[in-house]
């Protein structure tokens, strides 16, 4: 069992994602943004995070910027969960334990690459 | 670069350097309203350009918000397939200013090439808040992409739409996706209409049959619209889904009982959640669980609580706590002194067995009067 956080500002893909994790038994945590997200990260220690491109105050993107140029120690391994067929960051995408997953996800994909990072 | 976007430029930068920030954005304003239409193009040059820093690009966009002109629409739209997402959601927040007129544009969006180009459309078109906008939405819903069509139908939920339900139930008839399956019943439970009651008991009379992930909204639907015969659906959705899907089980639960002002649940959601006390499952459930015991059997709560006490989780401590501060009677001070004599408890829960021993006194001496 790992402890989640599911970054994304729809309603709707917040509780999808949920539903796929609390099945497999994980804790789900909630952001709506990146900047909701560093406030969780920065006050509890997460196994992975999924985090959506498109969004408010702070999107995905520079989010994990702001996340891997912070950490010093473990790496949080990261998906990146996008409409968008190509986030159109190389660097990102070749950051150490990040995946790029397109929407809509499919439940079993999602928990092979979970399981895939968290074994990792 | 043109003279006049040199100028903008070291205008936009003096922002920086000055203290008199506002002066020097008021200068900058006059330049806009003298040259309005002529410095629009400029100004998203700047925008666009990698040379221009966060902060230059930010200001430039709260400048193109003083402006409201079609000239100005003209060059801001093409910035949503713009493949930075700042500049995408600043886009979206110009657009929101704008009343009526962007929307026509906007609808034609709905039919460009780009699938991304069509989604940001919804997202605008959603957050105009028009009337207008919701022919657009209606027609995301028949988008090729099957993103934009889970935005659209995310997005008619939210406006409570009641003209599209039969489209949002035909989608989920129709569709193998399980999002967008999830999408269709979420939206459905946000529009609360009573044609969804043929819908609901039409699909979900067998619940065994129905994909897992799908059950979820399913109980967040019956949560909002449920009527009290689907309580013997949540008695079945308890028993196979407790453990995974509880603090949706336990909401929904109490939203419907909220809404038929039921004050009692049937006895073997109580049983099946005193048995999943007894589970490995996470602590935070445990106490949700006496949470909604104590609202729908305070005597059931009470008994949990007992057992949560011998407990080493001090969550679970605690929030047996709460439950004996409510209901305790004077027998069970007893007990909660030999609690406070274990060496391993914080000061808070020693605090709170104190109070809690308080609070029984008060309620047990009110009562002998």
């Amino acid at each position: 069992m790992a402890e989640i956080l599911v970054v994304d500002d729809s309603e709707l893909t917040q509780n999808y994602h949920s539903y796929i994790l609390k099945s497999e038994g994980h804790n789900v945590d909630i952001a709506s943004d990146g900047v909701e997200a560093i406030d969780k990260i920065s006050n509890k220690k997460y196994d992975l995070m999924l985090v959506d491109i498109n969004m408010p105050n702070l999107d995905g993107l520079s989010l994990i910027r702001k996340i891997r140029s912070a950490s010093s120690g473990e790496i949080m391994p990261i998906i990146i969960i996008s409409t968008d067929d190509n986030p159109h960051d190389e660097e990102i995408l070749n950051l150490e334990k990040v995946v790029f997953i397109m929407k809509p996800v499919e439940p079993e994909f999602l928990t092979a690459n979970i399981k895939m990072l968290l074994d990792s | 670069m043109t003279e006049l976007e040199i100028n903008l430029l070291e205008e936009i930068e003096k922002l920086q350097r000055t203290a008199e920030e506002a002066k020097v954005y008021e200068s900058i304003k006059k330049i806009l309203i003298a040259y309005e239409n002529e410095v629009i193009k400029p100004l998203v040059n700047l925008v666009i350009s990698q040379q221009s820093s966060i902060f230059i690009k930010e200001n430039i966009f709260n400048l193109l918000k003083e402006i409201s002109s079609g000239v100005l629409m003209k060059h801001i739209l093409p910035l949503i397939k713009n493949n930075n997402s700042f500049i995408r959601n600043k886009v979206i927040e110009i657009v929101e200013f704008m009343e009526k007129e962007p929307v026509e544009k906007l609808m034609r969006l709905l039919d460009d090439p780009d699938k991304n180009v069509r989604k940001h459309a919804l997202d605008i078109l959603y957050s105009t808040l028009s009337a207008e906008a919701i022919s657009g939405l209606r027609k995301g819903l028949r988008d090729e992409n099957i993103n934009n069509v889970i935005t659209a139908v995310e997005y008619i939920g939210l406006r409570k739409d009641k003209g599209s339900v039969k489209d949002i139930i035909n989608i989920f008839e129709e569709t193998t996706n399980v999002m967008l399956k999830c999408a269709c019943l979420e939206a459905l439970g946000n529009i609360g209409d009573t044609a969804i009651f043929n819908f609901i008991s039409r699909h979900f009379e067998d619940l065994k049959s129905q994909n897992k992930f799908v059950v979820f909204s399913y109980i967040k639907l019956l949560g909002k619209i449920g009527e009290k015969s689907n309580l013997n659906d949540l008695i079945f959705l308890f028993e196979h889904y407790g453990e995974i899907a509880l603090k949706e089980l336990l909401t929904a639960t109490i939203t419907l009982c909220q809404r038929h002002k039921l004050i009692e649940v049937p006895e073997q959601i109580i049983i099946i959640l005193e048995k999943l006390t007894d589970k490995n499952i996470n602590q935070m459930y445990k106490y949700e669980i006496i949470n909604f015991l104590s609202k729908y059997s305070p005597v059931k709560a009470k008994e949990i609580a007992l057992k949560y006490l011998m407990t080493n989780d001090e969550m679970l401590i605690m929030s047996a706590l709460e439950i004996l501060s409510v209901n305790g009677e004077m027998n069970d001070i007893k007990l909660l002194e030999e609690l406070k004599m274990r060496n391993n408890l914080s000061e808070n829960i020693k605090e709170e067995i104190d109070f809690t021993i308080e609070e029984i006194k008060k309620i047990n001496e009110k009562f002998r009067w």
